[in-house]
């Protein structure tokens, strides 16, 4: 499904891989000895640096000393273990350890392999393509899960994730943030008119358009049934509509093979702010909902928008 | 005629494309740390002395001084043997370094040898 990997975010051109150790000569060695592999290295000196680095950053493989002063390996694996975001983090042992019983112990804390210092060059390249195989596959699978089938678009599983997140965020830094709920108009009757499969087509022909208009930190997903939502991250409502004009637009004027003389309308809801609301995220939809609700009594076809802000909302003028 | 001196320990990677650079720097490096692993010893400070034979156990046989790492192995397992009332008695500290400290002072550059 050639749509999937255009929702699927780009990974970043060179998979990120932190060493995490406290002597600067391994370091400096790694740095030599994996100079010609497709790689962003990233250098961590102490286990505390090196869990700052994987939370802030897409770390694809951790390249991990267990002796070091302070915080030892172990407590950077259990630290990383603990939590959501970076327990499926790859992380590669690099000891000079040999017992066995260290090897155990960082397998049971969560690494994915072990290599024992000093290492053999040809070795630590393979494990570490290895390691990134096996990053890229799980961060494919994860992706995955979070798409829905018939229209590559995010999920609602996924849309409630990042709409939670994004509310967070543009509360804390008081920045603009707008959600459009969309909802293409008669549907129920291209389903009855002419089949489920012209029905699917035109979920899947609104959504090639929603994607296609949606700029990478947009989050455009299907919402249920016949319904669209778009998350717009730094977008203020103003610029939220230009948008959804553009969409509803591109769907009015789109031509359907399986009826070509019958097209297909939507109406869309707005709820954008220009800085912090004080709303939580189901607050948001709420307003979206009754927004588009007003779109749908207003005529459909039409975008309508709701300014929120600290105070309460207000509906402006209909587009 | 000169003393033959001590039998040097040179690196296998010396002339290897990607680290025969910082390998130079290395050994050029080797001095410093000689001197600060005779300087925990003095201070007594067993855990510091352990720390930089621990590193030098790690990454010398990266360098291409394998027996270097191994005697820096053998210094940090006599380090951490140490009775405990001894962990800060500076002759029991040296006695566990001086063979590494021995093998630092060998660390050379096969080329700068032979140039000389």
């Amino acid at each position: 499904m050639s749509e999937v990997a255009n929702q699927l975010p780009k990974p970043p051109s060179k998979p990120i891989v932190l060493v995490v150790d406290d002597s600067p000569l391994v370091h400096r060695l790694l740095k030599a000895r994996l100079r010609d592999e497709t790689i962003d290295l990233r250098h961590a000196h102490s286990g505390a640096e090196a869990l700052e680095q994987v939370c802030t950053e897409d770390v694809a493989t951790v390249l991990l000393d267990l002796s070091m002063p302070k915080m030892d390996g172990f407590e950077v694996l259990r630290a990383l273990g603990a939590r959501d975001e970076t327990v499926h983090v790859p992380v590669i042992v690099l000891s000079g350890q040999q017992d066995s019983q260290d090897k155990v112990m960082a397998f049971g804390l969560g690494a994915i392999d072990y290599i024992t210092k000093p290492f053999d060059l040809a070795e630590l390249r393979a494990r570490l393509r290895s390691s990134l195989r096996i990053h890229r596959l799980v961060r494919m699978l994860s992706e995955r899960a979070q798409l829905d089938g018939l229209t590559a678009l995010w999920n609602r599983s996924h849309f409630d994730e990042r709409l939670t997140q994004l509310v967070s965020s543009a509360e804390r830094s008081n920045r603009p943030l707008s959600l459009a709920l969309l909802d293409l108009d008669y549907f129920k009757s291209i389903n009855d008119n002419y089949g489920h499969p012209a029905g699917d087509a035109a979920l899947q022909g609104a959504a090639e358009i929603l994607s296609g208009s949606a700029r990478s930190s947009d989050v455009p997903c299907r919402y249920g049934g016949e319904e669209f939502a778009i998350i717009l991250p730094e977008t203020t409502p103003e610029q939220a509509r230009t948008l959804c004009e553009r969409i509803r637009e591109a769907i009015a004027e789109r031509n359907w093979p399986a009826h070509p003389d019958r097209r297909i309308t939507v109406s869309i809801g707005i709820a954008g702010s220009e800085g912090s609301t004080g709303m939580p995220p189901d607050q948001w939809i709420a307003h979206a909902d009754a927004t588009l609700y007003k779109a749908k009594e207003a005529g459909r076809d039409r975008v309508m928008l709701t300014k929120l802000a600290k105070g309460g909302p207000k509906l402006a003028a209909a587009g | 005629m000169a003393s033959p001196g001590p039998d040097p320990l040179f690196s296998v990677y010396e002339n290897d494309p990607d680290v025969g650079e910082i390998v130079a720097v290395f050994v050029a490096e080797m001095p410093r740390r000689r001197d600060e692993l005779v300087r925990a010893a003095q201070a007594g400070d067993a855990s510091e002395a352990a720390r930089i034979a621990h590193q030098l156990k790690g990454a010398a046989g990266g360098y291409g001084f394998e027996s270097l790492g191994q005697i820096a192995s053998v210094a940090e397992h006599a380090l951490g043997d140490l009775p405990s009332g001894l962990s800060d008695d500076e002759s029991a500290i040296y006695a566990a370094v001086e063979p590494l400290i021995d093998a630092c002072d060998r660390v050379r550059l096969a080329n700068s040898e032979t140039a000389a």
